[in-house]
């Protein structure tokens, strides 16, 4: 969450929407299409550009009103992208002179291995505490999203519309919500898990 | 797609990228688009050229590849386990609260086509009971053959630092080691660093899993808990597949052989230092 005052994040809100609940809606969006743009990068964690990026916006709000504030977030974006590339570059990895003749080139490192697997066995645990957490039809909703072949999945969300009386294209924004809400909760659980297990062995 | 697959030029990109942030509608097509896209490469749906594609342009970063990383874990939550449970709906038709409604029917076909529906479930078990004693088998065999892999792979290693020894001892390179945190892992040997001993130092590349802080404090100790030395204010940067990694140079005079472990502390922008948020074990033998 980005480390806002707590006037700086109202008045926030209040240049997305005046409603309230609409205006919180609206800004867990705009932060999801800022994590997209930044995902993109070699480096940085795409979160913490996020935050970082709504700060520089809820700052500026401060001074002064902004006409369009989509157009102005991926500006600002933008800024953010051009200054971890510039910070990224100062840093040259051990591997870059991979081509020179003193380098071994054979198998990948087994630590790698090790570090994916450990990876693997985690997400896992920590998706299924987050699934428990959903609420009780979001389950089932990504099950019937997902489930099916190519063409056959396609025809399967069609008649999944029809029967909540929703367009596909809202279907498909509820789907997104909640895998996206899904995804936070597995992030938050593997670095909390990090930090628990590194005490426990220290 | 092409955005996706970063195969627009940088124009393009941008007034791509702009108007997603305009139209809401379009960004959610983006992201279901990128999400199917993810789930298809999971399934192995794409064609081999389009396997290449995605793991050429999208794959470019660590949070696309966690990304990945997350869609499996789903994958494997939603259809692990309902792969072995037949057609959903003659499922829950058998099971659960859903049994007494349909069994309580008068109509003599409907009887004819539950029993038929209750025999094909019957096969179906027993096939299942079947393929799982082989799988059980095949995987009892299939860890022999990884336990095999391991000492091979272990030998290996042995042999390549050895040369790698040999390689650089007439440029006298620093040698570099990748090191994942954790102290015990099951299954998995220490990690062995095998130097020759007039190198300058070693160059340990620590993995972090959570880069958090913005400066470092590394000591290394043994493993009864003696600190040998001690290094501050180190920061993160990433390595050529983007994680981060902090690169620590330690003087090998400081050490001979034996096991050691690195403790990582983060410290916070207003000073504070958070102890032990890593640790990394190694065993070191000058050869």
């Amino acid at each position: 969450m980005a480390n806002l005052s707590t006037e700086r994040f109202s008045g926030l809100l209040s240049s997305l929407d005046s409603d309230r609940v609409k205006a919180a809606e609206k800004y867990v969006l705009l932060r999801l299409k800022l994590v997209k743009v930044f995902e993109r990068l070699p480096a940085g964690d795409p979160e913490d550009l996020a935050d970082k990026a709504i700060d520089r916006i809820a700052k500026r709000l401060e001074g002064e009103p902004i006409h369009n504030l989509n157009s102005f977030a991926y500006a600002v974006a933008m800024k953010i992208c051009l200054e971890n590339q510039r910070a990224s570059a100062r840093f040259v990895s051990i591997d870059s002179d991979a081509g020179s003749e003193d380098c071994l080139i054979g198998e990948r490192d087994p630590e790698n291995r090790i570090i994916d697997n450990m990876r693997s066995a985690r997400n896992l645990r920590c998706l299924g505490r987050c699934l428990q957490r959903l609420r009780p039809g979001d389950h089932q909703l990504l099950v019937e999203y997902y489930k099916g072949e190519k063409q056959a999945r396609i025809l399967r969300r069609q008649k999944l519309a029809e029967k909540r009386s929703i367009t596909l294209a809202r279907l498909r924004s509820e789907v997104n919500m909640v895998r996206e809400k899904l995804r936070g909760c597995v992030d938050r659980c593997l670095r909390s898990n990090v930090r628990e297990r590194s005490r426990s062995e220290a | 797609m092409r955005y996706l697959l970063g195969k627009l030029p940088e124009q393009e990109l941008v007034q791509f990228e702009a108007q997603c942030f305009e139209d809401d509608d379009l960004f959610h097509e983006v992201t279901g688009l990128e999400n199917d896209l993810i789930h298809s490469y999971l399934r192995g749906e794409l064609s081999n050229s389009e396997r290449e594609e995605f793991e050429k342009g999208y794959l470019i970063s660590p949070a696309r590849r966690r990304k990945v990383e997350f869609a499996q874990a789903l994958e494997q939550d939603l259809f692990g386990s309902n792969e072995l449970q037949g057609p959903s709906e003659e499922h829950q038709l058998l099971s659960g609260g859903a049994a007494p409604a349909y069994f309580a029917f008068q109509n003599r076909a409907m009887r004819f086509v539950s029993v038929g529906a209750a025999l094909v479930a019957m096969v179906a078990i027993t096939w299942l009971l079947i393929i799982n004693h082989k799988l059980n088998g095949e995987l009892g065999q299939m860890r022999a053959q990884q336990a095999e892999l391991q000492r091979a792979q272990q030998e290996m290693e042995a042999k390549l630092a050895a040369v790698t020894a040999r390689l650089q001892e007439k440029e006298r390179l620093p040698i570099a080691f990748n090191l994942a945190p954790g102290l015990s892992r099951s299954g998995d040997a220490v990690k062995q660093l095998v130097i020759p001993p007039e190198i300058r130092s070693i160059d340990l590349n620590l993995y972090l899993e959570d880069d958090k802080y913005p400066v470092y404090r590394a000591s290394l100790e043994t493993l009864a808990g003696k600190s040998i030395w001690r290094k501050a204010g180190l920061k993160s940067g990433p390595d050529s597949q983007g994680r981060q990694i902090i690169l620590l140079s330690i003087p090998s005079d400081t050490v001979k052989n034996g096991d050691y472990i690195v403790k990582l502390d983060g410290i916070t922008k207003s000073g504070k230092a958070e102890e032990n948020i890593a640790a990394y074990r190694f065993v070191l033998a000058k050869r």
